[in-house]
């Protein structure tokens, strides 16, 4: 349980939840900024596998996408309440 | 649209668009967008700022060659427990402040390479001692803080020490002495003349320092008389 | 890298042994030397030449040369295991700084105290050495010679020296280094049972239910018997250990109850016991009834310091052990002060822990096995202590049975075998015979052939003594054998070194190093070691093992046995006895002391046909007679038929040791049991036949504070003794290079926040003062020993930092032996 939890505030921390908002925050349209959330997700699991897909654990990869896809969902959340365009 | 109404400049245009109040964008959004900025930028500095302190940075430059060898024999290298200290363990200081001012004088060491002042086995050795003396200063001025990163005096223990090195190091202890007093040339090789330009480093450093006049260890025979008549 | 074609056979020799033998089998009974196929490495067994527990090893000899040994997987002691001591056995005689030749102070080619040492020959050294006797022999009697011997002696060594100097020189100027270690033990038994050694054996470590550990770190000390302690506690069910002592050290490891007290507070705790037993109505008393008188012993009774020393000044009843008979109440009463909460204040151990310890002496259904060893012995009341452990056993009838056994452990290889049984003692005689008794006396005299009155009446000078006379000027001719005594001895600055270099003396020192003691000397005699000679050890649980001689000694190294005999041929009766006493047995007259002593028709009865054929026996073939069993054979007559019965010197070769009494070839494993010990009578089921009422004694001593406690100025306890890698004062195993690398220095165990609080760091150089000298060391705060604060350890094996500089030469006022635990120092930077 401990791991889990662990993973996740990893991955919003990291790249999925910092770049992942970030870019969410850039359009307004959700369904854009949630897919480069969970593509971000991909990615650093990606990077931090050194690109061996051998080394991908699923969990890991799933956990990335998830928080990717809120991280994004949320950042467009922000520009849609934020921004007036 | 090169031919709008708009009759200014590129660089103009950009100054203007920075410094303007943007309507669209509440001051939530500008907050969080630049909270996340920062953290990327940090982020980012921050990793390429260790890039350049990797073993693999400073030995790619061609000038560093020779030293890299040296200290390829030394035990900072490699030892019977593994634990052990690369370039910026020693050269480049922990703490932000320090950290910073060496990077930015390190530009220099660019400036060189691609120069080629050391760039030859000829050249090396021509400039090892000002080299040597340059870092030594360094250390001295700063009470060997590379070195206490890792080694501390209250943590050694003398029991295990051989009888020699227990008994100088008490010494050290004693007399506020500093690592580098008598600890140079431990990684990289000794240049000829080392103690009387260590003598010469330590009293421009103590005239510039005023009271607390440092020990010299490493120096020529009256000092060393001196010391062994004041310390026991 | 293969292994040669020897090693390979013996390691599947050894291993074949060991599993045979843990199956219950044995390979081949007879020599050792049958197991191993190689005919190049000839095995023969012999006792380890460390330590009391008495291992056996087989010794492997090639060319000459020791050159392995292992532990003798057929000895009972040991079974195949070695400490790390004695797995190095085969290189102890091989130091690079073997003595080979006499060495003799000398200046422009004469004898010179002040002068350098050179070397001499054989008869050059006895020449000067008897001259300077006899020199003191007629200016000062028997009184100004002297002999420190050794419970590292062989038996029939100490036997010869014995006989030498009391019988020789008339003189009871003989004492062993084993009144630094066992004096107090002895004092106890012969106090409380009126016979000297344990009354149980190592059996006991199998049986017993509970052990014990008082002042004894048996997991360093005593690895081998603390090997089989833990077998017992990890095996047996329920079975508990319990550890006190004043700091906490590796036999802790172990212990489920583990009590670190303040110096000398064991007396507080024996008697807390005592009383526990008492008030929760555990007493047996009918054994109480039947076998024992309760006692109580003079109190304040001084320290042993020199008679014009304030302390003695201020005692009550210096040095007196008188008894008074008292009566179980009064004894109750005696010990009623002694409640736990007090002795818990007094001593610092937690309540809940003394009751436990406690309860366990009190359960009748617990089997307690107690073991002491120094911390018991080295003590200014050690005679007192070692009986209040007695006290114990007899209230609740723990004794003489399997499991329940107050055991003293022995510290020498043979301090029982030589020094006790034999009693090289400045007040003993063979066999427990004391030579201010008449009677011992006069059968002394039967047995050795010799005039009545021949024995002085005397006591002699004991250990601290004779540093004492040697200094005064009193004690002129003095012999060191087999010992390392200006190392060993208490209070070396005022006492011990003055001594030996007043001009007015002359020192021989036989050793085989160049120890301390030889170079404080004015003449040194190289010495034959171990397995250079046939020898005899009698181990803690009187366990008696020979072993025959495998190799040579080098160069002229000789045996103390060779040198005391030689020695004896120097000097006539008349020059010996005195022209008057001569006049008193005419046909002695003319003879030197050889004859009377060794060529008296017993010592010189055995051939040399009867020597094993194939082993080396320098000694006998010199003599020309099969002098160890000579000499054996003429003190086994002692004690044969009272109590000490010895087994005929061949069957000694033959077993692993055995234990006496061994009468009708068997052994005895339970003393005073009947059943196991022979001279139990029919149907009294008990008999501690010491006393003529065969009643052992319970004997009252209460709490007294030592001599000097730690005060303002010398604000912490110094406390003495030994770590595992290294035998007494490391002249043997510092010189064998594994083991002075495995701890090469002695170092000053602290507790961190004492060190802290001086502005000291550990391994930091620093100074120990005490109030009679000054060593330099290193303080280290962790490792093996954890002391408390207040208090610090130093083991003494180290030359370069003379421990007993700093010590102070208190004894035991009733056993004379020092208190090496307990004196007040100080620790400062260096």
């Amino acid at each position: 349980m401990l791991d889990i939890l662990g993973t996740i505030g990893g991955n919003v921390l990291s790249l999925p939840g910092i770049l992942g908002l970030a870019l969410g925050m850039m359009t307004r349209k959700l369904w854009l900024g949630a897919l480069m959330g969970g593509v971000i997700g991909v990615l650093e699991t990606l990077i931090f596998a050194h690109w061996q897909f051998g080394n991908i654990e699923t969990l890991e990869l799933m956990i990335a996408i998830i928080v990717g896809i809120c991280a994004g969902s949320v950042g467009t959340a922000i520009r849609l309440k934020g921004a007036t365009v | 649209m090169a031919d709008s109404q708009d009759s200014r400049g590129r660089i103009r245009r950009l100054w203007d668009w920075f410094w303007s109040p943007i309507p669209v964008l509440s001051v939530g959004f500008t907050l969080i967008a630049g909270f996340l900025a920062g953290i990327l930028f940090w982020g980012g500095f921050h990793w390429t700022l260790e890039l350049t302190n990797t073993e693999e940075f400073c030995t790619s430059c061609h000038s560093m060659e020779t030293n890299l060898g040296e200290y390829r024999e030394t035990i900072h290298y490699n030892n019977h427990s593994g634990v052990r200290a690369i370039c910026s363990d020693c050269h480049v200081p922990h703490e932000w402040n320090h950290k910073i001012k060496a990077k930015v004088m390190a530009v220099k060491d660019v400036y060189h390479e691609l120069v080629g002042t050391i760039g030859t086995a000829e050249k090396y050795e021509a400039h090892r001692l000002s080299m040597a003396a340059a870092v030594w200063k360094k250390m001295k001025a700063s009470d060997s803080r590379e070195c206490r990163n890792c080694h501390n005096f209250d943590y050694m223990d003398f029991t295990i020490q051989e009888a020699r090195a227990a008994s100088e190091h008490q010494r050290a202890i004693d007399n506020n002495m500093t690592c580098i007093d008598c600890h140079q040339g431990i990684a990289h090789n000794l240049p000829p003349g080392y103690l009387e330009e260590y003598q010469k480093v330590t009293e421009t450093l103590s005239a510039q320092a005023g009271d607390l006049p440092e020990k010299h260890a490493a120096a020529g025979d009256d000092i060393r008389v001196f010391l062994n008549e004041t310390t026991d | 890298m293969t292994i040669s074609e020897s090693r390979r056979t013996f390691l599947k020799a050894t291993a074949a042994a060991a599993t045979a033998s843990t199956a219950g089998l044995s390979l081949t009974p007879g020599p050792a030397d049958a197991q191993v196929g190689g005919p190049d490495i000839r095995w023969d067994k012999a006792p380890c030449r460390f330590c009391g527990t008495g291992c056996t090893v087989l010794v492997g000899t090639k060319d000459g040369r020791v050159v392995a040994t292992q532990g003798d997987p057929q000895a009972e002691v040991n079974r195949g295991l070695n400490c790390v001591k004695g797995y190095f056995l085969s290189k102890i005689m091989y130091g690079k700084d073997r003595l080979t030749q006499p060495l003799l102070r000398m200046r422009d080619g004469e004898y010179a105290k002040d002068g350098d040492f050179e070397p001499i020959s054989w008869d050059q050294a006895f020449d000067i050495m008897a001259e300077k006797w006899k020199e003191t022999l007629s200016s000062k009697g028997p009184e100004g010679v002297g002999m420190f011997g050794s419970g590292q002696w062989t038996v029939w060594e100490g036997y010869a020296a014995s006989k030498l100097m009391k019988a020789g020189f008339r003189s009871n100027n003989i004492d062993p280094n084993a009144r630094h270690c066992m004096a107090s033990a002895v004092m106890g038994f012969m106090r409380s049972f009126g016979v000297d050694e344990p009354m149980g054996c190592y059996d006991d470590l199998e049986a017993a239910d509970t052990f014990v550990l008082w002042g004894s770190n048996m997991a360093e000390m005593h690895p081998i018997l603390w090997s089989r302690l833990t077998d017992t506690r990890l095996t047996k069910k329920d079975c508990q250990v319990h550890v006190l002592s004043t700091f906490e050290h590796r036999s802790f490891e172990l212990a489920d109850n583990g009590m670190v007290f303040t110096p000398q507070t064991d007396l507080a705790i024996l008697n807390y016991i005592a009383n526990h037993i008492i008030q929760t109505g555990s007493v047996d008393e009918e054994f109480l009834s039947k076998h024992v008188n309760i006692t109580k012993t003079a109190q304040d009774i001084g320290y042993g310091l020199r008679d014009e020393h304030p302390l003695q000044l201020a005692a009550a009843n210096p040095n007196s052990g008188e008894l008074t008979p008292i009566s179980f109440n009064e004894y109750a009463e005696s010990v009623k002060p002694y409640t736990l909460d007090y002795t818990a204040e007094l001593s610092g151990v937690p309540a809940e822990k003394l009751e436990k310890l406690a309860q366990q002496y009190a359960d009748p259904d617990r089997k307690v096995m107690s073991l002491w060893t120094m911390g018991f012995n080295q003590h200014t009341r050690g005679s007192w202590v070692n009986s209040l452990m007695y006290n114990v056993h007899l209230l609740t009838g723990k004794i003489s049975e399997p499991g329940n056994s107050p055991f003293s452990l022995t510290g020498q290889p043979s301090a029982c075998g030589t020094a006790r049984e034999v009693g090289t003692f400045a007040h003993r005689l063979p066999a427990d015979y004391v030579v201010t008794n008449p009677e011992h006396r006069a059968k002394a005299e039967k047995i050795w052939k010799l005039p009545e009155g021949t024995i002085p009446d005397k006591v002699g000078f004991h250990a601290v003594q004779q540093n004492r006379m040697l200094n005064d000027g009193v004690l002129n001719a003095y012999w060191v054998q087999c010992n390392n005594n200006m190392q060993a001895a208490p209070n070396m600055n005022e006492e011990g070194w003055p001594g030996y270099r007043n001009p007015d003396n002359f020192v021989t020192v036989s050793d085989p190093y160049p120890t301390v003691t030889a170079m404080s000397a004015d003449l040194i005699l190289p010495t034959a070691m171990w397995v250079e000679k046939e020898g005899c050890y009698g181990n803690a649980e009187r366990r008696t093992q020979m072993w025959r001689q495998q190799v040579h000694a080098p160069g002229e190294a000789k045996s103390d046995l060779w040198q005391l005999m030689e020695f004896s041929k120097r000097f006539t009766v008349e020059e010996a006895w005195g022209e008057d006493f001569v006049a008193t047995a005419p046909d002695m007259a003319g003879k030197t002391l050889y004859d009377v002593l060794f060529n008296n028709g017993n010592v010189d009865k055995f051939p040399l046909s009867e020597i094993q054929h194939g082993h080396p026996n320098d000694d006998a073939n010199h003599f020309g007679f099969y002098v160890q069993k000579g000499l054996f054979e003429e003190y086994a007559e002692f004690g044969r038929g009272h109590g000490h019965d010895l087994a005929p010197f061949e069957r000694y070769h033959e077993e692993r040791g055995l234990r006496w009494p061994v009468v009708d070839g068997k052994e005895t494993r339970w003393r005073y049991r009947e059943g196991h010990d022979p001279y139990v009578e029919a149907g009294s089921e008990l008999q501690f036949y010491g006393f003529p009422d065969k009643k052992a004694k319970i004997i009252f001593a209460p709490y007294e504070a030592p001599p000097e406690v730690p005060d303002e100025e010398y604000d912490l306890w110094f406390c003495t003794g030994r770590v595992l890698e290294h035998w007494h004062s490391g002249s043997m195993t510092r010189r064998v290079p594994e083991l002075h690398r495995s701890f090469p220095l002695a170092v000053l165990y602290m507790h961190p926040d004492d060190v802290a609080d001086r502005d000291l760091r550990h391994g930091q150089e620093i100074k120990i003062k005490t109030r009679r000298g000054e060593v330099t060391s290193r303080i280290m705060t962790k490792g093996r020993n954890k002391v408390p604060r207040g208090l610090v350890f130093m083991p003494w094996f180290d030359e370069g930092q003379l421990t007993n500089k700093l010590t102070l030469d208190a004894t035991c006022p009733l056993s004379k032996q020092t208190d090496f635990k307990k004196c007040a120092c100080k620790v400062e930077r260096a």
